[in-house]
């Protein structure tokens, strides 16, 4: 049990502090000044703005967060006590993946996790798509998760319904790795937790959050978590797309930062955007997932 | 603040002229932010370490104790002094507990009593990230360590939750009764700097006495004497829930006011009991260890121990509450020798066998189920259930997670293997303290100053004076106890308006005298018919009770195993009360044995709508005397009554030869010879004990190992089942295909030799250097934690015994297709088996290939 818990939740979630600025921070006071987060809370508002460059407004909201600590504590061993863990950013089981992906402006500083935290550290794939996703759709999902199965590649899944599902369940099926990543706080996933029960305690399955562990799901939060299925992912495989939607955001975004994305040729029938997206720099690959 | 303007607050709030040194030295460093453990005796004034800082700082103090009577107790004192104080706990409504939260939210309060259970409880901990924090006080932090004499696991989650506290946050840890050992446990748990004040334990009050007898009657007698000399109240602690009764009874038969009190008894029936002694109501109350802690009585004048406790610091513990006025008070153990076998048994049983820790973890491994679903599931009683989780908990194994608003037992992934080493090293311990507390009963010399040495309180206190005499009955006094043991018969507690049925009356326990004896040879080993000083003993039990009675009718409850036995014995109650019998309860359904079932759910399901009767007009109107053998948790007995109350009876009595309370860890049977073989959980401790762990064998390679027989082909062996899953994991996590991990003859030959030491392991077929570099520690583990779960042994000469209900059990379990609908005609057949010492294995291979003809 880490002890710096309690400090590591009060950063991450200072309130209307961007991610980028907590990161800032973050590095100021673990690699520049080489202190621990008790050691930075312990010293005074003056000492924030005079060595650390908060401003007058952050240091009395930290001073505020300070007073908070105790109750964080709480928060913190029920966590602890539901089996959760909590990754800070510098701790080495966070996701180098989502370190190199996304960078100081939008890595999050803390991960909840439950299950098998090693997967962090595998080859990852996310299967992403519309929630009222094809036929074809779905089983190119399934393809791609048995796909992962045989090469011991993680499937990143953000739990939605359609090919987020669908990518999930068949890699379970297939027998390998997935990682939920949460639109809402790990500790309010309530009947997920039943459900994937077995896989999470033999291993098969690690359920993440970047979220506030309270937090309920929120729209905001479905499109927010977004970030971070590609942010995990080696590869991006790209089931189905409209031409608005969390799918296509993403991937719009991914193309603009050099990401690979895979996306699966339509057939002539179909009505969605994969062949525009494959137009905007996507990789089309078939039914199976081979590159064309 | 200095000493001075701190008292003179203390003068202004509290009443009181002064701190003791003590007491300033912890409230300064408190003052100061700072975590202290203070072990200070009852009485001392460990609690205005807390509250005058909580007065002082702005926020709220949580108090984290586990004795409800207490916090009450502490809150009508704050509140008397305007200090805003509440408690939440489970005796409350929750609204109130609600409304006391919000205050808290508030602000409203300086000081906040809470159980440490209520670390489960949502509301609690939504409330708790809005309140203002001051300081966390963990009272009765004894319970915090498995070294001490009251571990309580929910106390591990305020452990966790202080070392989160930042380091400058105040925290204060109470308790009377900690060793040296517990002490620095805690301290270590702790963390953070936590600094120990211990005080001196002397009670320069008491008075303190070994009384030598001989005898369980040479008890009763002396307490009888002893109390005639008494002025004032005070407690007699016993050793078991049936003394409790049984001592209880016989002070009313001798004229005292006296009140049984034990766990077994509801809430409202212990605060009953609890009021009454407060109010001197009684004279004594005799109660196990339950009552002690619960109640806050400045004048208990004496403290009776009727038996050996487990260790001086429970000793210490139960006498604490004596004389906290300051006034002189009697402490007295009464000690017979023989005493000794009752703690050894509690301690050897102290834990269910290892393979039903496997059956819980078997059974979490598929869900996540609370306490309830378990005991089905695993067919467990809630005691055993209870301990297994509490160990599955302390060692990462499982543990308490909250599914939506339920609360369930998880398998962590990753767990380890289950370290049963553990056990025994806590085993040692506690056998130590038995041996502690045996000295100070056995020893000439040395009273209290034994006592605080032993708890750590190594000062020079002077006198430590402590009568020991010898006290043998007078003949006077031994008649008075014979003709109480004649007239004191168990009552049934099972009353029910709703179903007619009233409370009923045993002849006696099962395990007092020889009775147990007798009706386990009757029943098991073709002893014949229940004999006549039985069916005597029954008839003056219900002369006794019912002597103003009239019944209509006499029912006896119909056979699963015993025959006629029943039937037989309530003829002749029959006659001998001349009330008609009749033969027509009979079964509706096909039932197992209640004691297959470990729980009373279990039980209620066995019997339900399991019965009928014939003639239904026979029973309208009837006043019924319900006749049986054994008692056990009464579901068979209310089952029966209320369909007998369905068909108009007006009153069911039930009558029986013996009355259990229950399973092996049961003090019932305790009382007399053991009539059942050792049970795993005994031998497996004594085999710990004996076997080396590495046991050298000059054999040739791979050809003389000592191996299981194989199981009939459609049984897959269930050490099979658990390696298969070990490889699937290891390849997965070496990204390898699972036969370059095992094949799966090397996992048969390894479920079939069962290698214990790694030249053992060389010698299975499939099994090369490189897999035993690789693995072989891994899985020599796996294969010895399995084979101990699963009750297989290796064919060698200290093979087990174990019961044949307990190995019934065990067999259903592990191959219900074979054993799910036994036939108790074949039980001999079993029986010879058992004592043919046969394994597991070979038994369910006999049964097994004769499945086609004989089911």
């Amino acid at each position: 049990m880490d002890s710096e818990n309690p400090y590591w939740i009060a950063l991450a979630h200072l309130p209307r502090w961007r991610t980028e600025r907590i990161n800032q921070l973050l590095i100021v006071i673990l690699h520049r000044r080489q202190i621990t987060l008790q050691e930075f809370f312990a010293l005074s508002p003056d000492n924030w703005q005079k060595d650390f460059a908060l401003t007058a407004t952050e240091a009395v909201k930290m001073n505020e967060t300070k007073a908070e600590l105790p109750n964080y504590a709480f928060l913190a061993e029920e966590l602890l006590a539901q089996g959760f863990q909590i990754i800070p950013i510098n701790a080495p089981e966070y996701s180098p993946m989502l370190k190199k992906n996304l960078q100081i402006k939008h890595a999050p500083p803390v991960l909840y996790v439950k299950g098998n935290i090693k997967q962090l550290h595998e080859p990852t794939v996310a299967v992403v798509g519309s929630r009222e996703a094809s036929e074809r759709a779905l089983q190119f999902a399934d393809a791609i998760a048995k796909k992962c199965a045989a090469e011991f590649r993680v499937v990143v899944s953000g739990f939605a319904k359609g090919v987020d599902k669908q990518a999930l369940d068949s890699s379970l099926k297939y027998g390998g790795h997935s990682i939920i990543v949460l639109p809402q706080g790990i500790m309010t996933f309530g009947s997920g937790f039943k459900k994937y029960y077995p896989q999470i305690v033999e291993g098969d399955v690690l359920v993440l959050s970047t979220f506030f562990p309270k937090a309920g799901w929120d729209a905001g939060l479905a499109m927010a978590r977004n970030v971070y299925i590609y942010g995990l992912a080696e590869e991006i495989y790209v089931a189905e797309s409209n031409e608005t939607g969390g799918t296509w955001t993403g991937v719009m975004d991914g193309l603009k930062k050099g990401r690979t994305i895979y996306v699966r040729r339509p057939e002539s029938d179909e009505k969605n955007a994969n062949q525009l997206l494959i137009a905007k720099g996507a990789m089309a690959v078939d039914a199976e997932g081979n590159v064309l | 603040m200095n000493r001075e303007q701190a008292e003179q607050k203390l003068r202004d709030i509290f009443g009181h002229a002064r701190f003791h040194d003590e007491q300033w030295q912890v409230i300064e460093r408190l003052m100061a932010g700072e975590r202290i453990l203070m072990i200070e005796k009852t009485g001392f004034g460990k609690s205005l370490c807390y509250q005058f800082p909580a007065t002082q700082f702005s926020g709220t103090t949580v108090v984290f104790s586990p004795l409800i009577a207490l916090m009450r107790d502490q809150i009508s004192y704050l509140r008397a002094k305007n200090i805003s104080a509440e408690c939440i706990n489970s005796e409350q409504e929750t609204a109130a507990n609600h409304a006391i939260l919000e205050r808290a939210k508030k602000g409203q309060l300086k000081v906040l009593y809470i159980a440490p259970e209520r670390q489960e409880d949502q509301a609690w901990l939504e409330a708790v990230r809005r309140i203002n924090l001051a300081m966390i006080v963990i009272d009765e932090a004894h319970c915090i360590s498995v070294w001490g004499h009251d571990f309580r696991p929910a106390f591990r989650r305020i452990i966790n939750l202080v070392r989160l506290l930042p380091n400058n946050f105040p925290v204060l840890a109470t308790t009377a009764t900690a060793t040296t050992r517990v002490a620095d446990d805690i301290i270590k748990q702790i963390g953070g700097g936590v600094q120990l004040v211990r005080g001196d334990l002397m009670r320069p009050n008491f008075r303190l006495a070994v009384i030598r007898v001989d005898s369980e009657d040479a008890k009763l007698a002396w307490l009888a004497e002893f109390l005639a000399l008494q002025n004032g109240t005070g407690i007699v602690y016993t050793g078991t829930r049936v003394n409790t009764e049984l001592y209880a009874n016989w002070l009313r038969h001798v004229g005292f006011s006296a009140a049984n009190y034990n766990a077994g008894l509801d809430a409202e029936a212990r605060k009953k009991i609890e009021k009454g002694l407060k109010a001197n109501r009684y004279q004594c109350v005799v109660s196990t260890n339950a009552l002690g802690m619960g109640i806050d009585k400045p004048d208990l004048r004496f403290i009776v121990h009727t038996q050996l406790p487990a260790s001086p610091i429970h000793y210490y513990q139960e006498i604490g509450r004596a004389g906290r006025d300051g006034l002189p008070s009697r402490i007295v153990l009464l000690y017979n020798p023989a005493d000794k076998d009752l703690p050894l048994f509690f301690i050897k049983n102290s834990r269910p066998a290892l393979n039903l820790y496997q059956r819980v973890i078997t059974a979490l491994r598929a869900a996540p189920m609370n306490e309830f679903e378990l005991m089905r599931k695993a067919n467990l009683e809630a005691k055993q259930v209870r301990v297994i989780l509490g160990d599955l908990v302390e060692q990462n194994i499982a543990r308490e997670a909250r599914y939506g608003k339920q609360h369930k037992y998880e398998l962590q992934h990753k767990a380890p293997p289950l370290n049963s080493k553990m056990f025994e090293e806590l085993r040692q311990f506690k056998l130590r303290e038995l041996d502690g507390m045996i000295a100070y009963a056995e020893t000439k010399n040395g009273g209290m100053q034994y006592l605080c040495s032993y708890l750590g309180d190594r000062a020079e206190h002077g006198n430590d004076d402590c009568v020991r005499r010898r006290y043998v009955p007078s003949a006077a006094w031994k008649k008075r106890v014979a003709e109480f043991h004649a007239s004191d018969y168990p009552v049934l507690e099972v009353q029910d308006a709703a179903i007619g049925l009233v409370n009923g009356v045993a002849a006696s326990y099962y395990g007092f005298s020889n009775i147990g004896a007798v009706i386990h040879r009757c029943k098991y080993q073709h002893g014949g018919d229940f004999p006549d000083d039985l069916v005597q003993q029954t008839l003056q039990a219900c002369r006794a009770r019912f002597s103003k009675e009239k019944f209509d009718r006499l029912l006896h409850v119909p056979p699963t195993e015993s025959g006629d036995l029943v039937r037989n014995f309530a003829e002749k109650l029959a006659r001998a009360l001349a009330v008609p019998i009749s033969h027509r309860l009979v079964k509706s359904k096909p039932t197992q044995p209640q004691k297959v079932f470990q729980n009373s759910l279990l039980k209620r399901d066995n019997v339900k709508d399991a019965f009928r009767y014939e003639k239904p007009e026979e029973i309208a109107g009837a006043s019924i005397l319900l006749v049986d053998d054994i008692f056990d948790s009464g579901a068979t007995i209310k089952e029966i009554a209320k369909i007998l109350h369905g068909l108009g009876a007006i009153k069911i009595t039930p009558l029986v030869i013996a009355k259990t309370i229950g399973s092996v860890q049961d003090d019932s049977h305790f009382s007399s010879k053991r009539n059942v073989v050792a049970t795993p959980a005994m031998r497996q401790e004594e085999k710990v004990d004996s076997a080396p762990l590495d046991t050298p064998k000059s054999v040739s390679p791979k050809a003389s190992a000592p191996t299981r027989t194989w199981l009939p082909d459609h049984v897959e062996d269930p050490i099979v089942t658990i390696l298969k899953r070990w490889r699937r994991q290891k390849a997965r996590e070496k990204k390898i295909p699972a036969f370059c991990v095992l094949s799966t003859k090397a996992i048969n030959n390894l479920a079939q030799q069962l290698p214990k030491t790694s030249s053992d392991l060389l010698k299975v077929r499939g099994v090369g250097k490189a897999t035993a570099g690789k693995y072989g520690e891994e899985l020599l583990l796996l294969l010895h934690n399995t084979a101990e779960a699963n009750l297989i042994q290796i064919v060698d000469p200290d093979k087990m015994r174990v019961s044949l209900q307990e190995l019934l059990q065990e067999l259903r379990g592990l191959y219900p297709n074979i054993f799910g609908h036994w036939r108790p005609e074949r039980n001999h057949e079993l029986l010879k088996m058992i004592e043919q010492k046969k394994t597991v294995a070979e038994i369910a291979q006999h049964f097994g290939r004769k499945k086609s003809t004989a089911y």
